[in-house]
């Protein structure tokens, strides 16, 4: 297979857009990512647009305020992976030698959409019994908490660290830190999780440009590889299922290093879905950046931070910068590029060399997860 | 709910689940092939209702035509499925292994009205298991 770059990235700022649409949010991250690497918008052969709510031909809509009509459009749903599949498919399209352009974009004006808890899809038994997202991940925490003998505080820790890196990037939703007695004080949502170890409900867009190698010569220096981009759907929960360990992100990013040809032990930092304080430590377990059942003090020793060992989630992540569904995949990939490039100002990661991106997102019926996708770039 | 709900050996409502004819391994609710070897040969069964909490939470932010709090819990049948429903039960009554049993009963009602028949989780007399 032949190789792929991400060449330009655009992102708004994340947060509550009342007075802006989901139409006018994606096109200002395409033509961020338009300019961002000088590309004539002629070149762009194919777009793939992620989103979850914002209903029929949203990637045609966005592309159609930018300027662009006639080039082949499809739209991805995959619940909170939904961008991130919309940039495999990109990717996907340029490797079979089918485009040298595509635009990989993402978008969700999710204040208008929700209030109250997310829940899977609303006719699902488990929704009928009064399962929510929340639910789900308070449930791993009670449990990864009992099988581990840590407490809550220490799983806050999670969410005063992202907040902590969220205060140094312009484009987050909340840019005040918070003390881990706030975090723990704060609204209870699913016990043992509260507000502020949730990700809040966020608007936002955000674009990549993916060129095939002939492309990016001619975009060196703002070019970063895509050495892998994975994806795999969940498995069916048994008595013998550990819910302190995601093999689904295991097995998925197992692939994503073998296709990239490097180890957990090669990546310099992380952007991993961390929709609520919990998943982010389920998240670097399993994809094996962390020992199992050691990421917490690995955290309070601040090796997760900005400045440590494996910086995890500089951008602030979902916790942090938020998380407009459509658009979380795709925003990863962006900071990841500009970290890879040096261009991350107060947030760069010192000697960023190979950055990795995950998402997940969803569940159904007896089925642990919808969608996981794992993403290598690599300078 | 009423493809999942039958009459048990003992002649009380439980949920019906599948079992695999090829690899013996139980499902709910019954797919139209095995989910652990894909055999298309799966046959329904009653599950029986004795199980024990795998983990718990209290919700109290739902989706709209829910009341707050309740108890949700992940519960690992006798029978070898893992199943997500509301505990009966108030919170302090629940803890990870509490022995608990799995009841199909009247779980509120619908917009019209109309009584909604589900299944909820009780904590066992006998306590933890």
């Amino acid at each position: 297979m032949s190789e792929v770059y991400i060449a330009g990235v655009g992102m708004t700022p994340f947060g509550r857009h009342p007075n802006t649409t989901s139409i006018e949010l994606g096109a200002a991250a395409v033509m961020e990512a338009l300019r961002d690497c000088g590309i004539d918008p002629r070149q762009v052969e194919a777009a793939y647009c992620g989103s979850v709510y914002e209903g029929i031909s949203i990637g045609q809509r966005v592309l159609a305020q930018v300027g662009m009509t006639g080039l082949p459009v499809t739209n991805v749903e995959n619940a909170c992976s939904s961008g991130a599949v919309a940039l495999r498919e990109a990717s996907l399209a340029v490797r079979a030698g089918e485009h040298d352009v595509v635009l990989a974009l993402g978008v969700e004006h999710l204040t208008s959409k929700f209030a109250g808890a997310i829940t899977p899809d609303e006719t699902d038994l488990e929704t009928v019994n009064g399962l929510t997202m929340s639910g789900i991940y308070a449930m791993r925490s009670q449990r990864y908490m009992h099988d581990y003998g840590v407490d809550h505080g220490q799983v806050a820790l999670v969410s005063v660290k992202n907040k902590q890196h969220a205060a140094k990037n312009p484009l987050a939703h909340f840019r005040k830190p918070v003390t881990v007695e706030q975090v723990l004080a704060s609204r209870p949502i699913a016990d043992p999780l509260t507000l502020l170890e949730c990700s809040p409900a966020t608007d936002g867009a955000a674009a990549v440009l993916v060129v095939s190698a002939k492309v990016a010569a001619q975009f060196r220096d703002r070019c970063v590889m895509l050495a892998a981009s994975t994806l795999r759907s969940g498995e069916l929960e048994t008595p013998d299922s550990d819910m302190s360990f995601e093999t689904l992100t295991h097995l998925t990013a197992a692939q994503a290093y073998e296709r990239a040809g490097i180890g957990p032990e090669d990546v310099s930092l992380a952007e991993v879905h961390d929709c609520f304080s919990i998943a982010e430590v389920l998240r670097v377990e399993g994809a094996g950046l962390f020992p199992r059942g050691e990421y917490l003090h690995a955290v309070a020793a601040g090796e997760a931070t900005i400045g440590g060992r494996l910086p995890i989630n500089p951008s602030g992540g979902l916790l942090g910068k938020g998380h407009p569904l459509g658009a979380t995949g795709i925003a990863q990939v962006v900071e990841l590029t500009r970290q890879l490039r040096g261009e991350a100002g107060d947030r760069q990661v010192d000697g960023a060399r190979v950055g990795l991106a995950h998402c997940r997102g969803g569940k159904t019926v007896g089925i642990d997860a919808a969608a996981c996708t794992v993403q290598i770039l690599v300078k | 709910m009423s493809d999942v709900i039958g009459v048990g050996p003992d002649g009380d409502y439980c949920l019906i689940g599948g079992r695999c004819t090829h690899c013996s391994r139980a499902v709910f609710p019954l797919r139209e092939m095995c989910v652990h070897c894909l055999s298309p040969d799966s046959e329904p069964i009653p599950l029986c209702r004795d199980g024990a909490v795998y983990s718990y939470t209290v919700i109290h932010q739902a989706a709209p035509g829910f009341s707050v709090p309740y108890v949700l819990a992940s519960v690992d049948l006798a029978a070898g499925v893992r199943l997500i429903g509301q505990v009966a039960d108030p919170p302090g009554e629940v803890a990870i292994g509490t022995a608990v049993e799995l009841k199909v009963e009247p779980t509120g009602e619908d917009s019209a009205g109309r009584r909604v028949i589900g299944f909820r989780f009780h904590v066992s007399k006998e306590g933890h298991i």
